[in-house]
């Protein structure tokens, strides 16, 4: 895959995500009913402890991570690619850790969570491709 | 050389982004987990084991996850709420707790449909203030439905002994996040009687004289549950009714 390949894919997966995180964020602060397929374990993991951080519900902080994700696909350099790679790589260790939570702890699977962990997870191979794939910046000595 | 030095550098810039992200990760789930602990951990005495004290593993793996804020059980956005008055040495109480509490947890707080307030009373005798007293220190630290199933768990015979200090003192340290030191200064202080004092006059303005009684409704419009038996499918009825209303 080309670099600028990788770059679209990151921009594209990082926005589906965000989409999913601001959805959540919506849900939360509206307190509307959040649409759950496949079994319905939506309600139990956004209501539940682990879903918030303090009074902050984690999907702003998940919103917040995808959009900077997003961004860093703009910009070309290694720079960018390196922030995309922490930032990815951020986003997968969180995201296997929420997804252990929702199979071990609560017993219950947000559809919703786990697409965003799924791709947070195909972020983090993204960052190494685009790593290995963009020119090291020039040689500081 | 050059190349090297350009390989080592670019390593360590590597090298160093990846830290910087397990480092974020690693606190941001730190926080999470504590926060689902309950936030503090146990400091006082030696821990006991939650399968030491009957009823604690089930009542840690019930509860687990679902939010409690003082006597508060479930979701603060959650559209219904139920309010139950209860004594912990009532045996339709302990009935209420050990057979239909479960299922309600499951089927409707959990999910965040429901939200249930305890508003304890003690007219049983000591053991009852006692236990009260227990409930209220544990509400301080979001630890009190744990409190109130597991001394449901053991109920025995009114005012016998069995709501001992001891076996308070053993729920306190069978319960991960709760700080021991903390809840006996609680319970034994003189603050906790305002929180009793809160539940005897909502107890009183409610018009409640025996227990277990159940208020339900939406918020601000809260009314009588009558019950005939305890039964699950009445608590389903009346709950399922308010939901679909709403």
């Amino acid at each position: 895959m080309s670099l600028r390949g990788i770059r679209a894919a990151v921009g594209v997966f990082a926005l589906a995500a965000a989409g999913i995180s601001a959805y959540l964020v919506t849900v939360h602060y509206s307190g509307g009913p959040i649409a759950c397929f496949a079994g319905g374990g939506c309600e139990t993991v956004q209501n539940s402890e682990y879903a918030q951080l303090g009074s902050m519900p984690l999907s702003v902080l998940g919103l917040a991570a995808y959009l900077a994700l997003a961004a860093t696909a703009a910009f070309r350099g290694e720079l960018a690619a390196l922030a995309g790679f922490a930032l990815g790589l951020s986003v997968g260790i969180v995201a296997v850790y929420l997804i252990v939570v929702q199979a071990a702890v609560l017993d219950a699977i947000c559809v919703w969570c786990l697409a965003s962990d799924v791709i947070a997870l195909v972020l983090v191979v993204l960052g190494v491709l685009r790593l290995r794939a963009e020119p090291a910046a020039p040689d500081p000595l | 050389m050059r190349m090297s030095l350009r390989s080592l550098s670019r390593r360590t810039r590597i090298a160093s982004a990846a830290t910087v992200a397990v480092l974020a990760s690693a606190a941001l789930i730190a926080a999470s987990a504590t926060g689902a602990q309950g936030g503090s951990s146990s400091s006082a005495g030696a821990a006991v084991a939650a399968g030491d004290v009957k009823g604690a593993a089930d009542t840690i793996k019930l509860l687990k996850g679902i939010p409690q804020s003082g006597a508060w059980l479930g979701a603060p956005a959650a559209g219904v709420q139920l309010v139950v008055f209860a004594d912990l040495q009532c045996p339709f109480c302990d009935k209420f707790d050990t057979t239909i509490m479960p299922t309600l947890i499951r089927e409707y707080v959990r999910p965040g449909k429901v939200r249930v307030f305890f508003s304890g009373m003690d007219f049983i005798g000591s053991d009852s203030n006692r236990g009260l007293k227990a409930a209220a220190a544990a509400a301080d630290q979001n630890r009190l439905w744990h409190v109130v199933s597991i001394l449901y768990d053991n109920q025995g015979a009114e005012n016998k002994g069995w709501l001992s200090d001891k076996l308070v003192g053993n729920i306190a340290k069978a319960l991960p996040g709760l700080d021991t030191k903390k809840f006996d200064k609680t319970r034994k202080g003189k603050s906790i009687d305002k929180r009793l004092a809160d539940w005897k006059a909502l107890a009183t303005s409610a018009g409640v004289t025996s227990t277990p009684t159940f208020f339900v409704g939406t918020k601000g419009k809260l009314g009588s549950l009558a019950i005939t038996a305890l039964n699950l499918d009445q608590f389903r009825s009346a709950l399922n009714k308010i939901i679909n209303a709403r």
